[in-house]
């Protein structure tokens, strides 16, 4: 059996509420066709002349962004809806009051899930002549919860 | 139903001299036979494969957008360039940008207009137009 796992098996779903385990339904967003989580970290240059030349760092902050692209529908597609109100600040498709954050959980394997908060920071649509018309987002990821299974960060 | 099906179905039904089963067809060429009742003048649509889905992330439900592509033959009637030419022409304006459904999101000639590829063996013009449709 391989142990690989298939990109495609992955899911990101959004909750427009503010409480984490709150009363809003989770929303997977439709037509998912490329997902990203990138994890960073500051870099805190501490070099002294003690150094002998060499530069000497600590790790600073550490902090997660995610990119990802669906194709848009125009129907009612609650989790599209809820990421693009969430650019908005705009009141979601599942839930009262969206105010920029969703609640969020990235299933990428049974046993490897991060969930947290998301801010949509960018959001693109494309309108290619003979293609479908197609969203690219980048958010922000809050306070993800570690506890969460998560082989990158538990 | 399959693309060629639906195709043939949505060009029958778009140009008056065309009826499906009688001289609009999903399939491949069939030869002129008064027997079969398989006149000359006829157009077949062919299913032709497509390209690879385009797979959704969505949890392993295998969702995706589909391009199959279909190949539309016109067969002129003897000797009838114009006729066939006619023909063509009017099937290329209804299914270039025609999707052939509300299923599909769109159709797309692979060249502004029908491609002749010549006579057949007894004399009939043929056409073809190649299209790509996004579902």
């Amino acid at each position: 059996m391989a142990n690989e796992i298939l990109g495609r098996t992955a899911t990101l779903s959004v909750i427009a509420d503010a409480t984490r385990g709150g009363s809003g339904t989770p929303a997977q967003v439709a037509k998912l066709t490329d997902l990203s989580i990138s994890a960073n970290a500051d870099e805190i240059d501490i070099t002294t002349f003690d150094n002998a030349g060499y530069r000497d760092y600590i790790k600073g902050s550490v902090d997660l962004t995610c990119d990802f692209s669906f194709i848009f529908e125009d129907t009612t597609s609650a989790g599209q809806k809820d990421i693009i109100a969430s650019w908005n600040n705009h009141n979601a498709a599942n839930s009262a009051s969206a105010g920029g954050f969703l609640e969020f959980i990235i299933v990428l394997a049974t046993d490897m899930k991060i969930s947290g908060f998301m801010m949509v920071t960018s959001l693109t649509i494309n309108t290619g002549m003979d293609d479908v018309q197609r969203v690219d987002c980048s958010a922000r990821l809050v306070d993800v919860n570690t506890a969460t299974e998560w082989d990158f960060i538990g | 139903m399959s693309a060629q099906l639906d195709v043939a179905t949505f060009i029958a039904s778009s140009i008056g001299s065309l009826t499906l089963g009688t001289n609009c067809f999903a399939g491949p060429v069939k030869k002129v036979s008064t027997g079969s009742g398989i006149p000359h003048t006829a157009v077949f649509v062919i299913g032709t494969g497509g390209l690879q889905k385009e797979a959704f992330i969505d949890g392993g439900s295998k969702g995706g957008l589909s391009k199959p592509t279909v190949q539309v033959l016109v067969r002129s009637d003897k000797n009838d360039l114009s006729g066939g030419l006619t023909l063509a022409e009017s099937i290329m304006a209804v299914v270039d940008m025609g999707p052939p459904t509300a299923s599909y999101v769109e159709s797309r000639s692979n060249t502004s207009e029908p491609i002749y590829i010549g006579t057949d063996e007894t004399g009939h013009h043929e056409w073809s137009i190649n299209l790509t449709l996004t579902k």
